[in-house]
């Protein structure tokens, strides 16, 4: 293998901030090296669908925004992703959306925990769920969300919630249910 | 002014001695300063030969880029983020590493001359390899990626446990 600052030096030369993103998730040492190259995001949008071809796992940056888009493949290590990245590039994240394409898929206490915990550190103003079925996700879990002070807004749209959720729904709820604070 | 006919022996690791002149030595940041270290002044002949940490089939392969590059202009640009295009190998540098491809260890051989370029500080020469060695993993996949430069993938599920021990106290 090469030495640490040449490893620095070769991923320095990539351009692409996908390749960048690829590359942190390969390795512990290549994470290390490159995950200061990436952009901050300023958006997080996981996108769960089942159709791994149509996978969207991206970190776009433009002048101001950049989005980090994350999905559930194990091709895209889902799991390094959520759990050593997020944290890593979600400081200035204002808004975390997640969108749910998956029928009778649910999302995971762990999956929701860590990209709830992921953004802690986030000055998030703006939650969205979308077709998110939340039976399998503790309460606890979704209490995370109290812990964002700068928020202004969550949203919930066509999500099943937990049965023994505060509000008690366990049915999908309407369209548009929006919570404001 | 370096006289293009002054040489220099340089001896590598795994004992052999090539001469070359200093026409190429210049280019190396290392063995310029080996030779100014030894010699009274910068165009004095060494006092004795230069010692590399580079075998001796690695070295040929440096000679071989620093002839055909003797002419290119020095210092060596600094260039920003931006200007880096991977993309802008030369035509002779670009012939040159594909020589390696039908090589059996042609990604030890690249492996091989970037640590070199970086041991003989040769910016010219490590600038390149490193674009060529990225430019193989450009829009490649994460799976990919780790075959093409062999790489254990070492997040192992124990790390991603002891995250999730973060919250097991709500759960009993």
């Amino acid at each position: 293998g090469l030495p640490d600052e040449l490893v620095v030096e070769i991923l320095g030369k990539l351009e692409e901030n996908e390749d960048k993103l690829s590359a942190a998730l390969t390795c512990r040492r290549f994470l290390t090296a490159i995950h200061k190259k990436l952009p901050l995001a300023t958006a997080v949008c996981g996108q769960f669908s089942g159709n791994h071809s149509e996978c969207r796992a991206s970190l776009k940056s433009r002048s101001v925004t950049s989005v980090l888009t994350f999905c559930q493949c194990e091709s895209h290590g889902r799991k390094q992703m959520m759990h050593l990245l997020l944290p890593r590039l979600s400081k200035d994240v204002s808004s975390l959306s997640l969108e749910s394409e998956l029928i009778g898929e649910r999302l995971s206490d762990s999956a929701a925990h860590a990209m709830l915990d992921g953004c802690s550190s986030a000055p998030l103003s703006s939650i969205s769920f979308e077709h998110v079925d939340f039976t399998a996700v503790r309460p606890w879990t979704l209490a995370l969300i109290a812990s964002f002070h700068r928020l202004q807004e969550v949203h919930l749209l066509s999500c099943i919630l937990p049965r023994d959720c505060c509000c008690g729904h366990s049915r999908r709820l309407c369209t548009h249910c929006v919570v404001s604070r | 002014r370096i006289y293009p006919l002054m040489r220099v022996t340089l001896t590598t690791s795994d004992g052999a001695s090539v001469t070359v002149s200093r026409q190429l030595t210049k280019h190396s940041g290392f063995i310029e300063k080996a030779i100014t270290d030894m010699a009274v002044d910068d165009n004095a002949v060494p006092l004795s030969a230069v010692a590399v940490d580079v075998d001796d089939a690695t070295l040929k392969l440096v000679i071989e880029w620093l002839t055909e590059h003797r002419d290119d202009a020095l210092p060596y640009p600094e260039k920003t983020d931006e200007e880096r295009r991977a993309d802008d190998i030369p035509a002779w540098d670009q012939a040159f590493v594909q020589k390696w491809d039908t090589k059996e260890d042609q990604q030890q051989t690249l492996y091989a001359v970037i640590t070199a370029a970086d041991k003989l500080d040769i910016k010219g020469l490590l600038d390149m390899t490193c674009k060529t060695l990225a430019n193989k993993i450009n829009g490649k996949t994460v799976e990919e990626m780790r075959e093409i430069l062999q790489l254990e993938c070492d997040f192992t599920e124990e790390e991603l446990a002891e995250i999730r021990k973060e919250n097991a106290w709500c759960e009993n």
